[in-house]
């Protein structure tokens, strides 16, 4: 009897269990560092000027700013994420939809980049793409958590270009962890 | 006893002595009781109290035997549904309905009634309403006709039939003869009392006219039943 | 018996009955009818772009944008050069890409210069493509393709002559008369703004524009780019990995060569939604104040009608009716004309949506609503009936305290 309760407990609870709860770090393969990159890049653009004194017309700040566009753009992926269940909190940026679902949108970490700070590098960025009907429209708009199968490609090919995409099942708000 | 009054008391709102102040009244199974008495001695309060729309907070009323003053309003309305059946001076029908639908508003209230008129479906019950007015002199075209048509003699004559319907313990008349001419008073009082002894109801009627007694097997002055009450002038 | 009794007793108050009916359908009306109208707008503005990625046009506001390239609703302030239109297309990111160049009109509505691309990649609604109802798409600079709406309102079929006029909107001062254009094709109808389009060539635009001769086969002018103008309003981009459209969007906005302006449609659209919502919420209290009104009239009503009524309580009540029954018959009567009413005016709104649909979708490209009632609006309808029956309450509980005051008989 005992045994019988455990197991139903056990797989009223899988849904949740089966899915992985990722961080936004957990996107990265774990040899990538984010700021060792930055630093490389910018050493080899402005020498040995210290970092206080970078301003935005700066030719060389152009350059940065380039050359950081260029290396989040080939960001790599954790190719061993593929076909794997997870849930994900983010922001949305709405793509495709309707006046009340957003089937298609974008999950960042972060909201509203001003123009000092890039847009997140391409292991920190998810396609989302939602089964059946969509996500409201209220709700892409705030912080949410996105249930779903994760698929990763890192390679471009005729079928599709590397990057993350999100097979999303469910999404609901995001208050804090 | 059909009905029964115990130390009834009543006032109304405002008023410092009791308007209706009767020790004691007793009405047997099948009696006819006339109570006379002059306009606004409180007879119609006293119905009032008897039918039991008014509440009785001070004394008892029993009717067929069961206490009735002290039973909540909701009670009290599906009692005097089942065991009262009431006749008024004038307005006693919905005029929009036809005769044979207002003495089916017994019916509608009272399931009990149904079952003494012998009518388990609504055919039955409009044939026994239609039977019943019939023995009240009005025919099936008359009827049918909606209420406001028919003269007023035939609507009090409809007003009886509905009071009547189902055999009721008690019929309670708040002078229904007072509007009507002598000749459809007569008719009316005849046709009432006639009904009243088939279907073994007891008849309490109320008038300021003591020369209808001869049909009643009691007459009583109200003044003497209403021994401590006051009344206005 | 109630049902009975109810109806009856209405049919003797005709007169103040079908006016409370009346009142309740017409808040009704406003009602559903706002709540679909702006469900049905937005669904419009909605489905009027998919599957483009991004919007690149000179640099400002980025709603104003969105509402130049796409709704043709307001007007584009500056240009970005050709050499610009090349750098994208020729951008690794970008798998297609649509231009379009505004400014002109031809009797009130919009003329789009663009090219083939316009035909193959646009969308709309649930990733719809573009089709054409009759005809062929431009090929040459003298050639015009209409929106559906253009062609049925004006009239126009295959082979007329049209005269574009100098202006986005308005009647026409200065026109290019001496280059017309020969309509080719009419697109089908989309309920979006490229119904009430006029579409030629980037060639056609030039050429207006240029004052040079431009009749198919004719060489161009020296200096000029047969098929270019020098510049476009707006170019939709169509990206090779969707991911791609927060960078790219940083780098346009840090373009060199001039200033330039990228936006997410997507994300534009929901601030627009934002922006609405207040117009809207203002319109649904409207309405809720129009409900509440017609409601009081019920209450007041019936209240008023009590005092006519007090006999055929009393009559009620003798025969053994007590509150539950009095409360049916009030409350029955509330909640019948509040059904009535109800009833009425979704029917006055079926009938309204019907008539004025053809007219909707030629004149604002809009499309209405053509349900009788939806799943989605029951709860409203059913809220609607419970206002009705609660306001039939007051009433009830007055006619039974009515009766005990009076007794066995009313005295008036």
């Amino acid at each position: 009897m005992r045994s019988l309760i455990i197991c139903l407990c056990l797989l009223v609870s899988l849904p949740g269990w089966a899915a992985r709860e990722l961080e936004w770090d957990d996107l990265v393969p774990a040899d990538y560092d984010v700021n060792q990159v930055y630093e490389q890049l910018f050493n080899k653009i402005y020498g040995d000027k210290p970092p206080e004194d970078v301003d935005d017309g700066d030719a060389r700040g152009e350059q940065m700013m380039e050359a950081i566009d260029k290396a989040w753009r080939e960001a790599p992926l954790k190719s061993e994420l593929d076909n794997t269940v997870v849930r994900l909190p983010g922001y949305g940026v709405p793509l495709d939809g309707d006046e009340e679902y957003v089937r298609e949108f974008l999950l960042v970490p972060y909201f509203g980049a001003c123009i000092h700070t890039p847009p997140p590098p391409r292991n920190q960025i998810v396609l989302v793409k939602m089964k059946g009907q969509g996500v409201p429209l209220d709700l892409v708009f705030e912080a949410l958590w996105l249930e779903g199968t994760l698929k990763v490609s890192s390679q471009d090919t005729e079928y599709g270009t590397a990057g993350y995409v999100l097979e999303g099942e469910s999404a609901e708000m995001f208050s804090g962890y | 006893m059909v009905l029964e009054l115990d130390n009834l008391r009543y006032q109304h709102p405002g008023q410092a002595r009791p308007f209706i102040h009767i020790d004691h009244f007793a009405l047997q199974p099948g009696e006819r009781v006339l109570l006379h008495g002059p306009s606004g001695c409180g007879k119609s309060t006293l119905l009032s109290l008897v039918t039991g729309i008014r509440p009785a907070r001070q004394g008892h009323i029993r009717v067929a035997g069961k206490p009735f003053s002290s039973l909540s309003q909701r009670r009290r309305d599906a009692f005097r549904a089942d065991h009262i059946g009431v006749i008024f001076q004038a307005f006693n029908l919905l005029p929009y309905l036809s005769g044979v639908e207002n003495v089916c508003l017994s019916a509608g209230f009272s399931r009990r009634r149904c079952e003494r008129a012998g009518a388990s479906n609504h055919r039955q019950r409009r044939d026994a309403a239609q039977d019943l007015l019939n023995r009240l002199g009005l025919d099936a075209a008359t009827s049918v006709l909606p209420a406001w048509q028919l003269s007023f003699g035939q609507q009090q004559r409809v007003a009886a039939a509905r009071a009547l319907f189902g055999k009721p313990d008690l019929i309670i008349a708040d002078e229904p003869t007072s509007a009507l001419d002598t000749d459809s008073r007569d008719t009316l009082l005849t046709l009432l009392c006639e009904q009243c002894e088939d279907a073994g109801s007891a008849l309490l009627m109320v008038s300021h006219d003591s020369q209808v007694a001869d049909r009643f097997h009691r007459s009583v002055a109200f003044s003497a039943l209403n021994g401590g009450g006051h009344h206005a002038a | 018996m109630l049902p009975r009794i109810i109806l009856a007793s209405l049919r003797t108050r005709k007169t103040s009955a079908t006016l409370i009916v009346v009142a309740i359908a017409l808040s009704l009306v406003m009602i559903v009818g706002i709540e679909r109208l702006r469900h049905q707008v937005r669904a419009n503005f909605a489905s009027t772009v998919s599957g483009i990625d991004l919007i690149v046009s000179a640099r400002g506001g980025p709603m104003n944008i969105l509402l130049y390239s796409v709704f043709r609703l307001s007007d584009p302030t500056a240009g970005i050069r050709w050499q610009t239109v090349q750098h994208l297309a020729d951008h690794p990111d970008v798998k297609w890409w649509i231009p379009i160049a505004l400014g002109d009109s031809h009797r009130g509505f919009p003329v789009v210069a663009t090219n083939y691309s316009y035909l193959a990649h646009y969308r709309y609604g649930r990733d719809r493509a573009l089709s054409l109802a009759s005809g062929e798409w431009f090929a040459g600079a003298d050639q015009v393709v209409l929106g559906s709406a253009v062609a049925q309102r004006l009239g126009y079929r295959l082979g007329d002559d049209i005269v574009l006029a100098h202006g986005a909107s308005g009647p026409a001062i200065i026109e290019h008369d001496n280059h017309p254009f020969t309509v080719v094709g009419v697109l089908a109808a989309t309920g979006t703004p490229v119904d009430q389009s006029v579409h030629i060539s980037l060639a056609g635009m030039a050429a207006i524009h240029s004052g040079g001769l431009f009749r198919s086969g004719l060489p161009p002018l020296p200096g000029q780019q047969a098929d270019t103008p020098d510049s476009v309003n707006a170019v939709m981009l169509g990206l090779q990995r969707r991911t791609a459209v927060l960078s790219l969007q940083r780098e346009l906005s840090r373009y060199k060569a001039e200033p330039l302006s990228a936006i997410i449609p997507g994300v534009q659209l929901q601030r627009l939604w934002r922006m609405t919502a207040v117009g809207e919420n203002a319109l649904r209290a409207t309405s809720l104040a129009v409900l509440l009104v017609a409601l009081l009239v019920l209450v007041s009503t019936i209240l008023a009608a009590l005092e006519g009524r007090r006999h055929e309580l009393a009559v009620l009540r003798a025969a053994g009716a007590g509150r539950l029954a009095v409360y049916g018959v009030i409350v029955g009567e509330s909640l019948f004309l509040t059904l009535i009413g109800s009833l009425l005016g979704l029917t006055l709104l079926f009938v309204a949506q019907w008539t004025l649909a053809p007219l909707a979708l030629a004149e604002w490209s809009l499309r209405l609503p053509d349900s009788f009632l939806s799943l989605r609006e029951l709860p409203t309808l059913a809220a609607i009936l419970l206002a009705g029956s609660l306001a039939g309450m007051i009433p009830a509980e007055k006619a039974f305290r009515n009766s005990l005051a009076d007794g066995l008989t009313p005295r008036n």
